[in-house]
């Protein structure tokens, strides 16, 4: 399983994690840089969620991405940091959205529109979009 | 009957936004300053932020700020006083590029002096200021939580902040398995009169009785975290409240067992000692000394097995 989630983050998305261990909780992939100690508990980040489509990263382990990014300009930017879908045409599993020196969070290519599907918490709230 | 009446309806209230238990306790803690506390509670917390280290530098972070202006708080590296903005609506602020933390706040995690090599646990995590603050500095941390809803937002926040070399737990702070740590963070659940300049609130429901209530699970959870600390290793208990019955006394109980000693805290803060006789080390944060909330923090080392203290580690 390591091997392949590592292979397929720095394949996709040119994310290169350092040495660590791989964990999974249901579909959820964690990855943990610490050392192991006799506890019950969720180690490490959460980088990614297994889908019938692949491996996708979630915003946080986007930060290390090195490619596959769709650059927006400011406007676009708040839209996607609202929720919303972006018009642009893109193509592959996901994409890694981008602005400025921002690394925002993958999105799904479909049928002209990039797929938000950034979690609520991690969203500005509607009435910023400017 | 007369008198009834007019003290009801025609005397002026003593303090209508404290409750008169907090008065009469805080005069006898504060004495000539009790004056600076009517008047600092009042004032609007200052805000400020701390640079998450994972996601950007310090320096990173001041050009995020294009010309805006940060004045640094003079404890925490990463630490900044900021103006008014809505921090938490911003681009940079959902991408873990910094916390939003209030500055005394900070002061624990610094006390613990925490070292690459360190296992640290915070046992009493959520949110996760401190453990966000705590897991870049070093090897392992365990940021424990009890309760689930406050256990998803620490796994949240230490998220946001790109926390890979952090577990989170759910135990019960005072029966933690039995694991050793170098370095320990007890910032415990407390009756937070402290935070006063936030929630006002607090100052009509906040007795004493509150404080006294707290002692107990204060004082179990202090000793619980003693006992999983290596020898050598070094604790910081902290509250955000002013009783000193959560505060010194909660200490003292623990220094009974002989193996702890409360160390002093080498930090750029104004402060003042601790208010009973063996708690000079302890450090007592007021809201009149640097622009904060109240803190208390206490630095407790733990005897190796010979009974001295390592001094090159303190």
């Amino acid at each position: 399983m390591e091997s392949r989630i590592r292979s397929e983050l720095e394949k996709k998305f040119g994310i290169i994690l350092p040495k660590g261990r791989f964990s999974m909780e249901g579909k959820y992939v964690f990855f943990f840089t610490g050392e192991d100690i006799q506890v019950t508990g969720t180690r490490g980040l959460h980088i990614g969620s297994m889908e019938s489509d692949g491996l996708r990263p979630t915003i946080d382990a986007c930060q290390l991405a090195t490619k596959n990014f769709v650059e927006v300009d400011e406007k676009e930017a708040r839209r996607w940091m609202c929720g919303l879908d972006l018009e642009k045409e893109a193509s592959g599993d996901y994409v890694i959205i981008r602005y400025g020196r921002y690394i925002l969070s993958p999105g799904k290519p479909r049928g002209g529109r990039i797929l938000n599907n950034l979690p609520k918490n991690r969203r500005l709230p509607l009435n910023s979009m400017g | 009957m007369l008198g009834i009446i007019k003290s009801i309806f025609l005397l002026p209230k003593r303090n209508s936004y404290m409750n008169e238990k907090l008065v009469d306790y805080h005069k006898k803690l504060l004495g000539d300053e009790f004056s600076l506390f009517q008047e600092w509670v009042k004032k609007p917390l200052r805000k400020s932020v701390r640079v998450n280290t994972i996601r950007t530098s310090v320096a990173g972070f001041k050009e995020e700020l294009d010309g805006m202006s940060a004045e640094p708080i003079p404890w925490c590296a990463e630490g900044f006083w900021v103006d008014d903005r809505p921090w938490g609506a911003t681009i940079p602020y959902l991408l873990g590029y910094y916390y939003i933390q209030e500055a005394a706040s900070m002061i624990p995690a610094e006390a613990l002096g925490l070292e690459a090599a360190d296992i640290a646990l915070d046992i009493a995590a959520a949110p996760g200021s401190k453990a966000s603050q705590m897991a870049p500095r070093c090897r392992t941390l365990v940021a424990n939580e009890p309760s689930a809803d406050r256990r998803k937002v620490l796994f949240s926040n230490l998220n946001r902040c790109g926390v890979m070399n952090g577990i989170i737990t759910g135990y019960d702070g005072t029966r933690f398995p039995r694991v050793k740590f170098d370095k320990i963070l007890v910032d415990a659940p407390c009756s937070n009169m402290g935070t006063a300049r936030k929630d006002g609130e607090i100052l009509k429901e906040w007795t004493p009785r509150m404080a006294a209530g707290m002692a107990p699970l204060q004082k179990r959870l202090l000793r619980s975290a003693f006992s999983l600390l290596k020898p050598d290793g070094k604790l910081v208990y902290s509250t955000c409240t002013t009783a000193v019955e959560e505060n010194e006394e909660v200490v003292l109980d623990l220094l009974k067992d002989g193996s702890a000693r409360i160390e002093k805290i080498d930090l750029k803060v104004k402060s003042r000692p601790g208010l009973l006789e063996g708690t000079r080390n302890c450090m007592r944060v007021y809201p009149w000394d640097n622009d904060t909330e109240f803190f208390f923090v206490a630095k407790i080392s733990k005897r190796n097995k010979n009974g001295e203290q390592d001094t090159k580690r303190a």
